[in-house]
């Protein structure tokens, strides 16, 4: 198994937001599964590291926490992406598809 | 991450505000959070069949370190600075409440030097800051001219008819307007009799030239030139109407006229002075004197916008010379000396000096106080020295070291703030309480916004100056530094050279504070040549009944002074035209004759009794009597050194001399020839702290003058006195103005009331200045006997004597007290003159003052050494070395 990537800085408030806005409420352990699941596992998530991340958003006003009940009936703080953080988040996947576009035309044209 | 949006930050900061107030709850949460998160992670991975430890186990390995997390969002939580501040000052506050005897004293010297800042600094606002209240009165100047009057034959005028006036508006350019006023005084009607009003005649644009304020009514226009019409102060208007508005539309009878008030004028309109209650219309005003056509006036321009003060004074000056010069009627010569002055300015002027000393004092005050403060915080650094090499050795940045200083003197320095704007506010509700007549503008002291803008100024950059020594001492922390030894020898010389230094501006102050109280007392035992005790005084003023001035006029003076005299315990009774100190009617110049030198003198119209009423002593010849009349040769008496000065040495007793004297109804103006027929005693009458000018006296029934000053001597102080004086003016005719009845004594004091204020005030400071520097010098005596202890110890188990010890405490003491004392002494050497012009009788460099200072310094330095040497003589050795 290859080493896993680490999370490009700045790029877990994308993941956040993204899988937030795709899946709707989820708590921080469910958000973290997600976000593992769908990189395949190949990154390597302290599944605390998303707790800092979480606060910060919040701060900002992107997502909002709420306390519910997980499926096990467990009291848990599920997090909902707010208006202004879908804003943020269409910002965000523009500015990194065009990032990423011009990484790609790097890798084809000059190979 | 782009760039955030404004309301996105703004939003964030007040998240961490909310954060950080709601700490426990958000960490808590957190707590739950996580604890949720676990829980959830291990509940999930038993699903797939692993045992429950290891579950757990398996979640915490896949969360990371819960600390660290916990810790991170705790740091993106609340604001870290202010965490780091509000620690700081945490450990700040514990650490001055341990020495709270320490804090307490820091706190109170500095409170009292903001303290006595603040109140200084109000009286600087109340006198010289705050605005005048006239609209623009940066533009408005009085323009003061002096000249000679009529054909040389002395005397000088300084008033122009408004003709003249009229015409010297024409030739300005750079005046927007010209008003002009005189002053005056009317009796106003009252019951039962009549008292006296200070009043003010005025053109008819006085008041928009002015632009001052108005609390009911209107102001008077030029509309109102021949109107019985006046405007009256709020006091007046107070008085006899109940409240302004009242007044407005109201009768006033002065001088047996009728007027109606037209307008009440702001408790702030206080020109041509403070004292005057009424506004009158100059033109109407003349209308009604005795001799009309005879008023004079002072002008007060208001500048054109834009044109300064200087080219105005050259226009002006300009203009005056040429008017004067085409009068030649009205002007005895083209001589004319014009003074164009700032209205603030001619207001300030006589108290600006005082209060500007008075500043630069507090000043001094407070920077004994500071450097007071930052020996001892840095005392106590040096005490804290172990504390410190700690937190450096566990990795305290220097930053947060300095922190901690700055916030320490913070903390002192807000605490002194507050409470130093307390006894600001104290100080200025005594000042006000006593504030003397003849100093009104005490009583409008005000703690208000600027004076406490202020101190906070003041309070922030004593946070800066007490803060910066000890955490300069911040970069010399050094962890290793106490195990090498206690206070480094740095440290003690800064304190030693800090309190030199506060004792040095003690003694400057102190020297000051001698010299004014050596003023007040010279001041005080004056002798102004006349025996105050027991004497009363009243203005009688003989031509406001209207009756034409003539020489019956001084027939009912001296039926008033008959009719007095009969009052049981009365010893004498008498009339003239000046009182000592300094109230005089007649100033009149007097130019020698031609051939002789110029000669100045004050004519003093007296009548029998005045001279013993006022125990003005006989030196040679004879007083006054009632056959010094008009139908008997002229006399006069003169003051002992005018006699020697004009007659040279001898007895001048006998000899004539001729004078120009005031004109008098059947006698025209000019020299008038006189025996002379006595010689009294030296009076001041022109003010206490001046010399005696040249005097002259006259009898009254000689030379008629209407307005007159009484004085009666009385055996004892008798009670209800004044009552009794009116009842015997008004025996005599009730239309008899009788004012001002004020016993002499108490006219000296409130003479000596502006003396007595800078010097009693200069005296507190100077007696602040030292006590503060004295607790500081204890302060650093008592730590250094502290520091020494084991010092003192190993040289009592060698041998050393109680006497030795404190001997060699005390020498420390000394040693910076002489210190501060030579230095303080050459300082005040070399500024005692600036306070010269405040002095009376005494040369600044008086020697008494400077040794007086040197010595209650030294005093104080020994007292301040005394008990830190005392309880290094205590020290007991055994203890002391047994504790290294």
């Amino acid at each position: 198994m290859p080493d896993k990537a680490d999370v490009l800085y700045g790029t877990l408030a994308l993941m956040i937001l993204r899988t937030l806005d795709v899946l709707g409420p989820l708590h921080g352990y469910a958000l973290a599964r997600r976000i593992e699941q769908i990189s395949h596992d190949q990154l390597s998530l302290n599944q605390g590291t998303l707790y800092p991340a979480l606060t910060k958003l919040q701060q900002l006003g992107l997502i909002a926490g709420k306390w519910g009940e997980s499926e096990t009936g467990r009291r848990a703080k599920f997090y909902t992406i707010t208006r202004a953080g879908r804003k943020q988040l269409q910002a965000e996947l523009e500015n990194w598809s065009r990032a990423s576009g011009i990484v790609a035309r790097f890798i084809e044209d000059l190979s | 991450m782009t760039r955030l949006p404004l309301a996105a930050r703004v939003r964030r900061t007040m998240v961490r505000v909310g954060d950080m107030l709601l700490r426990r709850r958000r960490d808590a949460e957190l707590d739950e959070e996580i604890a949720a998160h676990l829980d959830l992670a291990a509940a999930d991975r038993q699903a797939d069949g692993i045992s429950a430890e290891e579950a757990r186990l398996a979640a915490r390995r896949a969360f990371g370190s819960v600390l660290q997390t916990k810790e991170a969002c705790r740091e993106r939580r609340g604001l870290p600075l202010f965490d780091v501040l509000m620690l700081e000052a945490r450990f700040g506050l514990r650490g001055l409440w341990k020495s709270r005897i320490f804090a307490t004293i820091a706190i109170l010297t500095l409170a009292l030097a903001i303290g006595a800042n603040a109140a200084i600094f109000s009286v600087i606002d109340a006198a010289l800051i705050r605005p005048l209240p006239y609209h623009d009165a940066g533009r408005l100047a009085l323009v003061q001219s002096e000249y000679r009057s009529t054909n040389g034959r002395g005397g000088w005028g300084y008033e122009f008819p408004a003709s003249v006036l009229a015409e010297l508006t024409q030739k300005l350019h750079t005046v927007k307007n010209l008003a002009y006023y005189t002053t005056t005084v009317y009796a106003l009607a009252a019951t039962p009799g009549a008292e006296l009003v200070h009043a003010s005649n005025v053109s008819g644009n006085f008041f928009s030239t002015l632009e001052g304020n108005l609390v009911a009514g209107r102001f008077l226009g030029p509309s109102d030139r021949l109107q019985p019409v006046v405007v009256i102060s709020t006091r007046l208007a107070r008085r006899l109407f109940r409240t302004p508005a009242a007044a407005v539309g109201a009768q006033l009878t002065l001088t047996s006229h009728q007027y109606v008030v037209a307008g009440v004028a702001a408790q702030s309109f206080a020109f041509p002075s403070r004292d005057i209650d009424i506004w009158m219309p100059a033109a109407y005003a003349d209308t009604v004197r005795v001799r009309p056509g005879r008023s004079t006036f002072r002008p007060i321009v208001r500048l054109e916008d834009g044109v300064p003060l200087e080219r105005a004074r050259a226009d002006i000056r300009a203009a005056v010379s040429a008017v004067v010069s085409a009068h030649p009627e009205a002007f005895g010569s083209r001589e004319v000396e014009t003074s164009v002055v700032a209205l603030r300015e001619r207001l300030d002027g006589r108290l600006r000096p005082s209060l500007m000393i008075l500043w630069a004092t507090v000043g001094l005050v407070l920077l004994i106080a500071c450097a007071n403060l930052a020996t001892l915080l840095l005392a106590r650094k040096t005490a804290r020295s172990h504390e410190t090499s700690v937190r450096v050795a566990l990795g305290a940045s220097l930053g947060r070291l300095m922190t901690r200083d700055f916030i320490e003197a913070g903390f002192l320095s807000i605490a002194g703030t507050t409470i130093g704007l307390v006894c600001a506010q104290l100080a200025i509700l005594v000042c006000r309480r006593l504030a003397p007549e003849n100093m009104p503008w005490l009583g409008h002291l005000a703690l208000d916004r600027p004076v406490i803008i202020f101190a906070a100024g003041l309070g922030l950059l004593t946070i800066i100056g007490v803060g910066t020594l000890p955490a300069l001492e911040s970069f010399s922390a050094n962890p290793n530094r106490h195990i090498a030894g206690n206070s480094t020898r740095s440290g003690r010389q800064m304190r030693r050279f800090l309190c030199v230094a506060e004792f040095a501006a003690a003694v400057v102050l102190l020297v000051a504070a001698s010299l004014l109280m050596r003023s007040l007392v010279g001041l005080l035992r004056t002798d102004i040549g006349v025996r105050t005790e027991n004497v009363t005084t009243a203005s009688l003023d003989l031509e406001l009944t209207q009756r034409p001035f003539n020489a019956q006029t001084t027939e009912l003076a001296t039926n008033v002074l008959s009719r007095i005299r009969a009052i049981p315990g009365v010893r004498a009774a008498g009339a003239g035209s000046s009182l000592p100190p300094d109230r005089s009617h007649i100033n009149m110049a007097v130019a020698g004759k031609e051939g002789t030198i110029g000669f100045s003198a004050s004519v003093v119209v007296a009548t029998p009794g005045y001279f013993q009423a006022l125990g003005i002593r006989l030196r040679e010849g004879r007083l006054f009597s009632t056959d010094d009349d008009a139908r008997h040769p002229m006399v006069m008496i003169m003051g002992s050194t005018t006699a020697r000065r004009y007659f040279g040495p001898g007895n001048p007793i006998g000899r004539e001399a001729s004078f120009p004297m005031p004109p008098v109804p059947g006698r025209p103006k000019g020299y008038v020839s006189m025996r002379l027929v006595g010689i009294v005693s030296d009076v001041k009458y022109a003010g206490l702290a001046t010399s005696p000018p040249n005097q002259i006296y006259r009898p009254l029934a000689q030379q008629p003058w209407p307005a007159l000053f009484l004085a009666v001597r009385t055996d004892r102080a008798l009670g209800g006195f004044s009552s009794t004086l009116r009842r015997a003016v008004a025996f005599v005719d009730p239309s008899l103005v009788l004012s001002s009845i004020t016993p002499m004594d108490r006219i000296i004091s409130s003479d000596v009331n502006p003396y007595r204020f800078r010097t009693v005030f200069l005296a507190a400071f100077a007696g602040l200045a030292l006590a503060i520097a004295a607790i500081g010098l204890f302060g650093i005596m008592a730590f250094s006997v502290a520091q020494r202890t084991t010092e003192i110890g190993i040289r009592m188990a060698l041998g050393a004597r109680t006497a030795d010890v404190m001997r060699m405490v005390l020498r420390e003491g000394i040693l910076v007290g002489t210190g501060g004392a030579v230095l303080g002494l050459a300082a005040a050497g070399a500024m005692s003159r600036l306070i010269g012009s405040l002095l009376f009788g005494v040369s600044p460099n008086d020697p008494l003052s400077f040794v007086v200072a040197a010595t209650v310094l030294l005093g104080v330095a020994l007292a301040a050494s005394y008990i830190p040497a005392r309880r290094a003589a205590l020290v007991d050795p055994v203890a002391a070395l047994r504790s290294e």
